[in-house]
């Protein structure tokens, strides 16, 4: 989606909207030590029209680097980071507009850009996210469900979201955000992985899709510069044999 | 195999492509990508667009809040641009604050759209002294494969026309506020700015070409700096000129870009017309 990274997804939860790059390894800055596991370096933003109430100041906020930081918790188990030592990933993510489940929509769209990038993974990772007021669960939430949950007096009240590694059976993420009792949060856990079994398919589906096409083009390019080279070796020939001729 | 000349010869390999009359992406030197345009995809601003001018991807969003105009002038109300090019538009920034190339950009952007007059501040001002309209408009870029204020520019001018303003009832004894949000009233915009990119090339036969609406790479090939040559029209108005870095001009040169800023304004009008008739559509 974006040209200039090496690998970017873009992903829409109804009216959620997410942006997604990851760029090659780089060197780490300010950095001393060696280390054995590459890094993974996770950053947050919102647009600054993206949030319904008021508008967002530049500076990152609280929320813009717990969501980064959360963010970092769910993806380092699912990459393969002994593949880079000493190297830094870069994964960026832009909300364009804010209606509730952010962190879900932030960790599926950096699992599709990173394999977009061809940065080794052990999975796929998928996410889903939970609020739950009084004794009813909110599936993928909106903003107003969040805001609701979030400032709710009830006994159970909440937002969790999980990302799963499917075909591993692991999960990479747990967050909560609110109080809830055991019983509660068991139940949740089931509906999440339940849901995120279902997404997995969409993500695959999009990710074959993307390397048939560029295979197909790569296929296309291939015989359209084999066709070139015959007519530049026609070429040569003739002017080799009109030299010689000479 | 021409990746790998790309990379070793970058001069030559951008040279060779100039010599035979075209470019990388099998443009000729006064040809514009294809525009595409759709309006109102954000629900959370009060108006949006998003421009993609070939791989270059500008998402505009437009916020409204209630000010008390300033003292010195107490009829204007307020309008602030943002330009933000975020680390993910490209690899050549860094996360963290916003870079001196957004700055320059924003600075141009906001000239234009002053110079340009198609908003009167004394529109967005309810009672005079009192009360006005601040008009934030955030230019987000998420892709940035060269000529970003083009890009800035058609995605301000269709969020404007777009934007529909409350209507405020201010009682002036209570000092009252009520803002009723059946947005009605549409923005007065006077004129359609529209910028046109080029960038300057000197040929090793020291002949000067113009490349109009140049990608990243062609903009780094040519110095660097982003587009050497920005050039503003409103409705037959020149409403700026900036360049920065790149070959030299000649008038000649000169005369042409702003002949040919002036076919491409008339093709963006169009683009946009059209784009608000049928609420999102393709050039």
């Amino acid at each position: 989606m974006v040209s200039q990274a090496k690998g970017s997804a873009y992903v829409e939860l109804r009216k959620t909207k997410v942006v997604c790059s990851v760029f090659d390894p780089r060197e780490i800055p300010h950095q001393n030590e060696f280390r054995q596991l590459g890094q993974l370096y996770c950053e947050v933003k919102f647009a600054p029209f993206s949030c319904p109430r008021k508008r967002r100041p530049y500076v990152p906020d609280v929320e813009e680097k717990a969501l980064s930081v959360a963010l970092r918790q769910a993806l380092e188990p699912a990459v393969c980071r002994h593949f880079f030592p000493n190297y830094q990933i870069d994964v960026l993510i832009y909300i364009l507009e804010h209606d509730g489940s952010c962190l879900a929509a932030a960790i599926n769209a950096a699992g599709l850009a990173l394999a977009n990038a061809a940065v080794p993974m052990f999975d796929i990772i998928t996410s889903c996210s939970v609020a739950v007021i009084g004794n009813k669960m909110f599936i993928d939430p909106t903003e107003i469900e969040e805001h609701i949950a979030k400032n709710s007096t009830e006994v159970n009240h909440g937002i969790i979201t999980m990302s799963v590694l499917s075909q591993l059976k692991q999960i990479s993420d747990f967050t909560q955000i609110g109080s809830m009792d055991v019983e509660c949060v068991t139940k949740v856990m089931e509906v999440l992985l339940k849901e995120c079994e279902i997404i997995v398919p969409n993500i695959q589906r999009v990710l074959v899709v993307d390397v048939v096409k560029n295979f197909e083009l790569k296929k296309h390019l291939e015989a359209e510069t084999k066709k070139r080279e015959e007519i530049l070796k026609k070429k040569m020939d003739e002017w080799r044999s009109l030299l010689n001729g000479q | 195999m021409s990746e790998v000349y790309k990379l070793i010869h970058p001069v030559k390999h951008f040279n060779d492509y100039i010599s035979i009359k075209t470019r990388l992406d099998g443009r000729n030197f006064d040809e514009h990508r294809n525009i595409k345009l759709n309006v109102n995809s954000i629900k959370t601003a009060d108006a949006s667009a998003v421009v993609k001018c070939g791989n270059t991807t500008v998402v505009c969003g437009i916020k409204l809040e209630l000010a008390v105009p300033k003292a010195e002038e107490p009829d204007l109300g307020f309008l602030i641009t943002n330009v933000e090019l975020p680390a993910l538009c490209s690899s050549k920034y860094r996360p963290g604050p916003p870079s001196d190339y957004a700055q320059v950009i924003n600075n141009i952007v906001s000239e234009i759209i002053k110079n340009s007059k198609c908003i009167d501040l004394k529109d967005l001002c309810i009672v005079p002294d009192k009360l006005a309209w601040v008009v934030y408009c955030d230019m987000v870029c998420i892709d940035h494969d060269g000529s970003l204020v083009d890009a800035c520019i058609i995605a301000l001018i269709a969020s404007f026309k777009t934007l529909l303003l409350p209507s405020v009832n201010y009682d002036t004894e209570t000092e009252e506020i009520k803002v009723e949000t059946n947005e009605r009233i549409n923005l007065k915009i006077h004129g359609l700015p529209v910028a046109t990119s080029f960038a300057v090339y000197e040929h090793f036969q020291s002949q000067i070409i113009l490349l109009t609406d140049p990608t990243n790479y062609e903009e780094e090939m040519c110095g660097g700096n982003g587009s050497n040559l920005i050039i503003s029209y409103n409705k037959g108005l020149l409403c700026g000129i900036q360049k920065l870095g790149g070959g030299s001009l000649s008038t000649e040169n000169n005369e042409e870009a702003i002949r040919l800023a002036e076919q491409h304004t008339i093709a963006v009008e169009k683009v946009i017309n059209a784009c608000l008739e049928g609420k999102g559509t393709n050039k």
